[in-house]
């Protein structure tokens, strides 16, 4: 019989009432309580796929805290008219920082011929994007974003960027690949990622932004 | 669908995704970087369009063994 009972305490479901809006020392808020904090290694936070046609710029806010790395894995494209396949400028920013504190610089080819640059003092970290969609409405472009230390209130943020921009089709069909190597000039602790496309321009639907957490 | 440009906010602690409206102040400067934007590009392709018409000259010269102009041989010296 008492082994019953134990064995029933053990089964009985636990209810913990907390503060929804501000949580306490004994009792954590809801939030925390049931949003599970960041796992040792490689977790998903959070993905996104636009399916408005006029998305200006996508934020990732309300960060899981302990995370050594954050990293972006984006499949977008620009939603710019076009016939001819090109690499336009996409960009991020951190905190909502739109002052000329960004720098980068890169290596890119199309194949056919490669070039580099560095540009400091900038509003934005750049990196590029597809767009042409008149011709080639299927060409997304592919870009790993790692984003190092963002919790650091010590460190400049570092930010390596990987691009790949490709249309398959016959003829001549631009094929964009590039690395950057881009800076926040900023010892802040991130708390928000904002993805913007070219200044003025729009993310098309379909375009997907997937944050991950590196701990 | 909207006619309304929008923005997308994902709050990761709590996984909810609000879409939003820009603000008609947003929207004006949408446009205003916009309109830069379009001015600046087409300043750099007329810039690259002219640059390339005068290495094309200027090799064209090159091989037929006749002078070039300061401008024709600037884009030539690295």
């Amino acid at each position: 019989m008492t082994t019953h009972l134990s064995l029933q305490r053990m089964l009985l479901p636990t209810a913990q009432v907390s503060d929804l809006t501000t949580g306490s020392i004994t009792l954590p808020g809801a939030r925390g309580a049931f949003v599970p904090p960041l796992e040792n290694g490689y977790s998903a936070i959070q993905t996104v796929t636009l399916t408005d046609s006029l998305s200006t710029e996508v934020t990732f806010n309300g960060l899981p805290s302990g995370a050594n790395y954050f990293q972006l894995r984006i499949y977008a494209k620009d939603a710019q008219a076009g016939t001819s396949l090109s690499a336009v400028w996409a960009r991020m920013r951190f905190n909502g920082d739109e002052n000329q504190n960004y720098s980068h610089q890169y290596i890119i080819t199309n194949g056919s011929s490669n070039s580099s640059n560095y540009s400091r003092n900038r509003a934005s970290i750049a990196y590029w994007a597809a767009n042409g969609d008149t011709t080639y409405p299927n060409a997304y472009a592919a870009t790993v974003i790692d984003i190092y230390e963002p919790y650091s209130t010590t460190k400049n943020k570092s930010v390596m960027v990987w691009t790949s921009v490709n249309a398959i089709s016959s003829g001549t069909s631009p094929i964009h690949n590039g690395f950057y190597a881009s800076a926040w000039n900023s010892t802040s602790a991130i708390t928000s990622i904002t993805l913007l496309p070219l200044t003025g321009s729009y993310w098309k639907t379909g375009s997907t932004f997937a944050l991950y957490g590196i701990k | 669908m909207t006619d309304t440009p929008m923005k997308t906010i994902v709050d990761c602690s709590t996984g909810e995704t609000q879409t939003i409206p820009l603000t008609a102040e947003e929207i004006a400067q949408l446009e205003a970087d916009r309109a830069a934007y379009e001015a600046e590009r087409v300043a750099r392709e007329e810039a690259e369009a002219t640059r390339e018409a005068l290495k094309a000259s200027a090799k064209a010269k090159l091989v037929a063994g006749e002078p070039l102009t300061a401008e024709e041989a600037e884009v030539l010296v690295l």
